[in-house]
């Protein structure tokens, strides 16, 4: 398989404003006629140093609590966002070079789209369903009346399984479900090569779930698209993709095939994220807690597992050495210190 | 929303006016009669003795009961006839024919002014929020409230005309070494360019521009805030993500996106700002001595003069129901979803 997207060492930093002088207006203003000005605000490291590739027709999963950087990945991965250093290619180009305020006119914009975490307040409220589908192949493919663009529209509509009826409807005027396949039907309509799905279904009811996931998998083998599927619902995760990655503060602590991942998983956090699922394996009583609070994702000690104070684990060694990235097997990954033990303690029991 | 629908929607909105029409007939009236001091003793001046200005209370009509006296109204203003202002011997139709024209046209160049200045600095400010542009809308809006509309008048006369002397006296409508225009809207400028007297047109224009700018400073305050604060929560929105995903330049989401669906408070407070200048320019008027609406109910008012305030509150009144209906029309041409459960 090729790879799709490969993505290296990505970062993004966010200042926290008005702390010192360096952050001062003055002090920006200086930095922007000479680079060397110091900048010694806190950053916060939403997202930090994150390497991962796709493949042609792969979907791999994005799975981590809330504030782990998540949604600033997928915002810089759709390019909406800058990074601040690191690079994403996609097909073989560099496309984390083109800013994202002008990335609106490259090619790649119609082969990465995106599918966004809330359908009610990701539609434009003055628009129909029909222009809001029509946006897209207007701007990027060039379609207009003339050339088809109502057939295409109404084909998008019927692929996503929305009444042809309802596409002279406002947002208001539809239901959640079909807000979702407003947006679905958006985003495919370019007919994207990787399409993100930023928690597509954690605002809609669990039924409805059920109905945009099996859209979502149909729409996969019929397009041959791939998936960066974002979400914390481990179920949906493990029906929907290949590979998964799990992400805690800003940073991949484990990745690997999902079968591996939810049987076999190795980085406490995952096992802990695995035990939290609800009708899983876990007898009770036997449930993992994890207690405490993350780390503060300001200004992060290097030198330190940033899972450490809240692992079940945690040494000594943890808060002193960040920790190496182990291979289990070789698509198997894990950042732990203890990785092997624990994997050599699960073949004893 | 077809035009049918359209149409019957306005035509339903004109219906609701004539209640609120009728009502504003009555409390003027009665409101009127109730104000302090007997007009008929202020006319008749100091020496006048109970016989004359008794006489002078029958002149007026003021003898008869209250029910009478509003019948004479109504029927008087059947017939189109508002009275004759006891103060200026006119009669109060030809004043406010001349008069709200004369403020209309201050309001209007004041509001194109203020829009001109408020939209671009709000939509510039709330695209860079803390930067030079929004502390300069900041500092602007700031000085456009706290600055008293008399105290930005007067400097703007004594730089402009005073010390510059770029600007005519500050005398009126017209420089009085013009004649006014054969009066069709009685809209000074529009009246010379349909005369076709272009010097006479840009008299009037030097006339009106101080005063406008004055006026106009006043009220882009809460237009450039309104503008600024609807932008802000506009670019927030989800949706503008989406915009940009969808492949549309930084431009595009920010006037035909964002501007757009900004555009409805932004138009509230437009109506808002209006209704009250044309009400309360009066200080402008005094200090440019513009013969505006303003400055006679004013007048009208302090000299209980019933004819005249009864005249300026209804026109006031027909004027704000026409401009909230101008509204509700912006409203569904700028808004699909408006005027569809409406």
């Amino acid at each position: 398989m090729t790879v799709l997207l490969e993505v290296n060492g990505l970062k993004k930093y966010f200042p926290i404003a008005g702390k010192g002088p360096s952050g001062s207006m003055i002090a920006s203003w200086l930095r922007s006629f000479n680079q060397n000005v110091p900048d010694l605000r806190q950053m916060l490291h939403a997202v930090d140093n994150v390497s991962f590739s796709i493949s042609e027709g792969e979907s791999l999963g994005l799975v981590g609590e809330s504030g782990c950087g998540k949604s600033t990945l997928v915002a810089m991965l759709s390019r909406l966002a800058d990074c601040t250093s690191g690079k994403i290619e996609f097909s073989g180009r560099d496309i984390s070079a083109v800013p994202a305020r002008s990335f609106h006119a490259e090619p790649e914009r119609s082969e990465l789209q995106i599918v966004f975490q809330d359908p009610h307040e990701s539609l434009n409220p003055r628009f129909t369903a029909f222009d809001t589908i029509a946006e897209p192949l207007k701007r990027l493919k060039g379609l207009t009346e003339k050339s088809g663009l109502s057939e295409k529209v109404g084909a998008l509509a019927e692929q996503v399984g929305l009444p042809a009826a309802l596409l002279g409807r406002f947002p208001h005027q539809l239901s959640g479900g079909q807000k979702a396949r407003v947006n679905i039907a958006r985003a495919i309509a370019v007919s994207p090569k990787l399409l993100i799905l930023d928690e597509p279904t954690s605002a809609l009811d669990v039924s409805v779930q059920a109905v945009i996931l099996k859209l979502l998998v149909k729409l996969k083998k019929d397009l041959g698209m791939s998936y960066l599927f974002v979400s914390h619902d481990l179920n949906v995760v493990r029906l929907l993709c290949d590979r998964v990655i799990v992400m805690y503060l800003g940073q991949i602590i484990e990745e690997g095939p999902t079968e591996q991942i939810f049987t076999n998983p190795a980085h406490p956090y995952t096992k802990a994220l695995n035990a939290a699922v609800p009708g899983g394996k876990l007898r009770a009583g036997e449930a993992l807690r994890l207690e405490g609070d993350p780390q503060s994702p300001i200004d992060p000690d290097p030198n330190s597992c940033r899972f450490y104070g809240r692992c079940p684990v945690g040494k000594d060694v943890c808060s002193r050495l960040a920790p190496p990235e182990v291979f289990l097997t070789e698509e198997h990954m894990a950042a732990c210190h203890f990785v092997e033990k624990q994997a050599s303690l699960d073949l004893l029991e | 929303m077809d035009g049918n629908d359209k149409l019957k929607m306005i035509l339903g909105r004109l219906l609701q006016a004539i209640p609120s029409i009728i009502g504003i007939v009555i409390v003027t009236f009665v409101l009127t009669r109730a104000l302090p001091g007997d007009p008929a003793v202020y006319f008749a001046g100091p020496a006048a003795d109970e016989k004359s200005i008794q006489e002078i209370r029958v002149s007026l009509g003021l003898d008869k009961s209250w029910p009478e006296q509003f019948w004479i109204y109504i029927t008087d203003l059947a017939t189109g006839n508002l009275g004759v202002s006891v103060s200026t011997g006119l009669p109060v139709a030809e004043e406010l024919t001349r008069r709200l024209p004369a403020s209309l046209e201050l309001t209007f160049l004041a509001l194109l002014f203020s829009l001109a200045v408020a939209l671009p600095l709000g939509v510039a400010a709330a695209t860079r929020p803390n930067t030079w542009v929004d502390q300069l809308c900041r500092v602007v809006v700031t000085a456009g409230v706290s600055l008293p509309v008399f105290f930005t008048g007067l400097f703007m006369v004594y730089l402009f005309y005073y010390i510059l002397g770029v600007a005519p006296p500050p005398l009126g409508r017209l420089d009085i070494i013009f004649l006014s225009p054969p009066p069709i809207t009685n809209f000074y400028t529009i009246d010379a360019l349909l005369d076709g007297d272009f010097e006479t047109f840009g008299a009037a224009l030097a006339q009106l521009i101080l005063p406008a700018i004055t006026l106009g400073i006043f009220t882009l305050a809460p237009l450039a805030r309104m503008t600024r604060a609807a932008m802000l929560q506009v670019l927030s929105s989800d949706f503008i993500r989406t915009a940009r995903a969808s492949g549309l330049r930084r431009s595009t989401v920010l006037y035909v996106y964002a501007f757009r669906n900004a555009l409805l408070p932004i138009l509230t407070t437009l109506g808002m700002v209006f209704s009250f200048m044309l009400g309360s320019n009066v200080l402008v008027e005094k200090v440019f001595a513009w013969p505006g609406i303003g400055s006679f109910a004013i007048e009208a008012l302090i000299v209980s003069d019933y004819a005249a305030v009864q005249g300026f509150v209804l026109a006031m009144a027909i004027l704000y129901v026409l401009l909230n209906l101008t509204i509700d029309i912006a409203y569904t041409l700028i808004d699909p979803r408006v005027g569809l459960d409406g």
